[in-house]
């Protein structure tokens, strides 16, 4: 019952979290790209905002991921 | 002859077995092996008169890739010339010029990131390279969980001590007190938060991608394996050495950003006082 509980918990947050900031870094590349077709010029000053914010939102994934590997190899 | 035979034959028949045994897919128990294959302890002890001094897996990739960058370092600085460059002074005067653009596009000016160059170029290609060294089945550095957070604690004494010696003393001063000096425990957590930051990505990257890797060397250990690590090991290392760079490079920026702003108000308000009088 304990293992299992466990399992579910180390899913559920790998999951959860991995989901949300997947769908949050899409939204964000999704406008970048139309700025940068609207405006070729700024191209690589978008670039460079968007690699920022990416490595931000994915700390907080990998965050879920080293708590799902410490429920997995912890418990 | 006859027993070289026989030996011959004997060692084939071992071998091969082993090598099944190795290869043939499945028929493994998944989690006894993903949990034995991480093992932190000393693999070696070096013992100098009284001291035994611990030798861990990690250490030995990153003294390995030490050398690398030594031999490499030595290898680059042989033939500079002015005029007439050759592919790999062109190479190398490329990477330079882009870590200076980076740390100019963070309010450093040209002296300071010639000063700021050096630590932060060298944490970038370390990291990179101790962490690729996986593809040659040494241990990857950073899959120790003590690599990255003394990375990040150097990283942070590298942020202090150069905001120190671009801005002196008092330039750091005003670099905590930056938009009202109420702000001052905000500013001072921030250099506790940073380095957790920076060694919990790196961390999560490497050790997630090692146990990826484990998984799939269990199940398929044959080629798919190595088709796999292009990405976990070499891929992920030189992002997550990027990222490190780029990341302590902008903190000292925004360290002399910081410090700008508030000699400017500084500056402002002494001239605003001098109108009035």
């Amino acid at each position: 019952m304990e293992k299992s509980l466990v399992a579910l918990a180390a899913a559920l947050a790998i999951g959860a979290v991995g989901s949300i900031a997947a769908y949050a870094i899409s939204k964000m590349a999704g406008k970048a790209f139309d700025s940068m077709a609207r405006q070729p010029e700024v191209a690589s000053r978008v670039q460079t905002s968007l690699t920022i914010a990416i490595v931000f939102i994915e700390t907080c994934a990998i965050y879920a991921l080293v708590v799902s590997l410490l429920l997995v190899f912890v418990f | 002859m006859v027993v070289g035979k026989a030996v011959l034959s004997g060692f084939s028949r071992i071998f091969f077995n082993r090598l099944w045994e190795h290869l043939k897919p499945g028929g493994r128990d998944l989690g006894e092996t993903i949990r034995s294959s991480i093992d932190f302890s000393p693999i070696w002890t070096i013992r100098v008169g009284k001291l035994s001094i611990p030798v861990t897996g990690a250490m030995v990739s990153l003294v390995v890739s030490a050398l690398i960058l030594i031999v490499l370092g030595m290898w680059l600085r042989r033939g500079l010339r002015k005029h007439k460059i050759s592919g790999k002074q062109a190479l190398a005067e490329k990477l330079y010029l882009v870590v200076i653009n980076l740390s100019e596009s963070f309010g450093m000016n040209r002296r300071q990131a010639e000063t700021v160059l050096p630590w932060t170029l060298t944490l970038g290609l370390y990291i990179f390279v101790s962490n690729a060294i996986a593809v040659v089945q040494l241990p990857a550095a950073a899959m120790n969980p003590a690599v990255p957070f003394s990375l990040a604690l150097f990283a942070v004494a590298l942020i202090i001590v150069m905001g120190i010696r671009l801005l002196g003393l008092k330039g750091f001063w005003y670099s905590l007190i930056d938009p009202i000096p109420g702000l001052l425990p905000f500013n001072l957590l921030d250099y506790l938060i940073k380095p957790v930051s920076l060694a919990l990505r790196l961390f999560g990257n490497v050790f997630g991608g090692f146990i990826l890797l484990q998984f799939v060397k269990t199940v398929v250990p044959l080629i798919f394996p190595s088709i796999l690590g292009l990405w976990f090991d070499v891929a992920a290392g030189l992002l997550q050495a990027v990222i490190f760079m780029y990341l302590t490079t902008s903190y000292i920026g925004e360290v002399v950003e910081k410090s700008n702003n508030t000699l400017e108000r500084i500056a402002q308000k002494r001239q605003l006082s001098e109108e009035k009088v």
